[in-house]
């Protein structure tokens, strides 16, 4: 008996177990979703878009730390009316586009749901339409608006990042990611420059994810009928500028691009104008992002 | 935040993130699945199988997680005892999960080589002649061969996964060798 080895193990490859544990992470997240949802706090907003962006808050709650207590690295089911409660609220879009923009999508194209947060993105950005990007979460709602690029679409079984924009609540950064999938694609897995993995949501030819934090993406995992395949990310650069460009920051604001062009800023008040009127500003009333920058 | 490194987390601590953050218990199986897997596979003759049954096995370990009460750093010993239990009734463990495994993503048909095809069977035959020659055993035996011989596990873990003293682990293997030796069993495995 001493000399009895132990037999050999048919081969399970990697993927196969990384396809078995992402089940199991997701698995996890459905069952044991938090039930105690923590308040959705937006403090702010910075872009980091690869066309341009503008964010806006809409309306924020008082909130307690930690903000993303609730975050799950995969997505979950909505909860019953969950999915409503996110359209309604981000309905409450202003109903002209920013500068740049010519209008806004009003059909959701994907939604990404982590337990209590919704994140919703209407349109797309490789659509010349644009795309709205909207988070709901217990207490808060955050929109951000991008431009429209025409960009080549991926190949079969990859995935391309079309947009990565940080945003902050609370004072606690958050990045989301947008992008576009090749034919076959069923799963994507972002490693994340931290050398965390989220689970993206995927459809519609599109994938969605976010993550507390400011961490980039430098690959991914795709799944598609061929299998799982990891794939190097070049993630956008952050925005520095732009004719077109009105992004900027609700927390720091100007620091991101300023109109150079008087029709620009003539165009930006007219925006800014529309957001007084909606209500829309920061807390304390202070003015959102770009509008920061045309003072009284 | 819920968004870490999980190097530098021992299993325990990951267990215990596991509620709020649902990635951690993923890397608990980054570390322990192929030992797992390993298990139920020389446990059930079934390579198939067995890869259902490691995910109940971490199904049932999550939803055991409050349990757990780790004598070193490894959660390996816990989760091969849990792996002992879900395997002893496997049919009815994998009905208890059905639905949750009914979730998990079909294999890629992508093609494999001649030689990797023969490689499996082969290895699917020598799984199937271990099974067998384990069938001398008492069920209480098995698990002690399963845990120190094949699953290289110390008497004093094994003794842990199967929550029995370690004295018991010893006279176990004592006996199972003694049956061996008495029927003259030479494994070629």
């Amino acid at each position: 008996m001493s000399d009895l080895d132990a037999p050999p193990i048919p081969c399970l490859t990697d993927d196969r177990l990384l396809t078995r544990e992402r089940h199991l992470v997701q698995e996890i997240a459905t069952c044991h979703r938090r039930r105690q949802w923590r308040r959705f706090a937006l403090g702010g907003a910075v872009a980091v878009a690869s066309g341009a962006t503008a964010a806006l808050v809409v309306s924020l709650g008082a909130g307690t730390p930690p903000a993303f207590a609730a975050w799950t690295a995969s997505p979950t089911p909505p909860t019953p009316g969950q999915l409503t409660a996110a359209e309604r609220t981000c309905a409450a879009r202003p109903t002209n586009p920013p500068p740049g923009i010519p209008s806004l999508p009003t059909k959701v194209s994907l939604a990404d749901i982590r337990g209590p947060f919704s994140l919703l993105l209407f349109g797309a950005n490789t659509t010349t339409r644009g795309a709205l990007l909207c988070m709901s979460g217990p207490d808060g709602t955050q929109m951000s608006v991008a431009a429209g690029h025409q960009l080549a679409p991926p190949r079969p079984g990859q995935i391309t990042l079309d947009r990565l924009q940080a945003e902050s609540a609370q004072a606690q950064p958050y990045t989301v990611a947008e992008g576009s999938t090749g034919s076959g694609v069923s799963a994507a897995t972002l490693t994340l420059s931290n050398g965390s993995r989220v689970g993206a949501t995927v459809g519609n030819g599109l994938f969605l994810a976010w993550w507390p934090g400011t961490a980039t993406v430098t690959s991914a995992s795709v799944t598609s009928a061929s299998g799982t395949s990891t794939q190097p990310i070049t993630s956008p650069t952050r925005d520095t500028g732009g004719s077109d460009s009105i992004s900027g920051s609700a927390a720091n604001p100007g620091s991101g691009n300023v109109p150079h062009t008087a029709a620009q800023r003539a165009e930006l008040r007219r925006f800014c104008a529309h957001l007084r009127a909606a209500h829309i500003h920061r807390p304390g009333g202070q003015p959102v992002g770009p509008c920061a920058t045309l003072g009284s | 935040m819920g968004m870490r490194s999980y190097s530098d987390v021992d299993d325990a601590d990951l267990v215990s993130m596991a509620a709020k953050d649902p990635e951690a218990f993923g890397q608990l199986f980054t570390r322990h699945s192929r030992a797992v897997y390993a298990y139920c596979a020389r446990r059930t003759g079934d390579a198939h199988q067995a890869e259902d049954l490691t995910s109940v096995v971490f199904l049932e370990a999550f939803r055991r997680r409050r349990k757990l009460q780790l004598s070193n750093t490894s959660a390996l010993p816990w989760l091969l005892g849990v792996a002992n239990n879900v395997t002893r009734n496997a049919e009815r463990s994998l009905r208890r999960h059905r639905s949750a495994l009914a979730r998990v993503p079909p294999p890629s048909d992508s093609a494999s080589s001649e030689d990797e095809a023969i490689g499996r069977i082969e290895a699917q035959q020598a799984l199937a002649r271990a099974t067998e020659a384990l069938r001398p055993l008492s069920q209480a035996e098995r698990d002690v061969v399963l845990l120190v011989l094949w699953g290289e596990l110390s008497y004093a873990e094994a003794a842990s996964s199967l929550s029995i003293p370690v004295g018991t682990v010893r006279s176990r293997l004592a006996s199972a060798r003694q049956k061996f030796a008495t029927a003259a069993i030479t494994p070629t495995m």
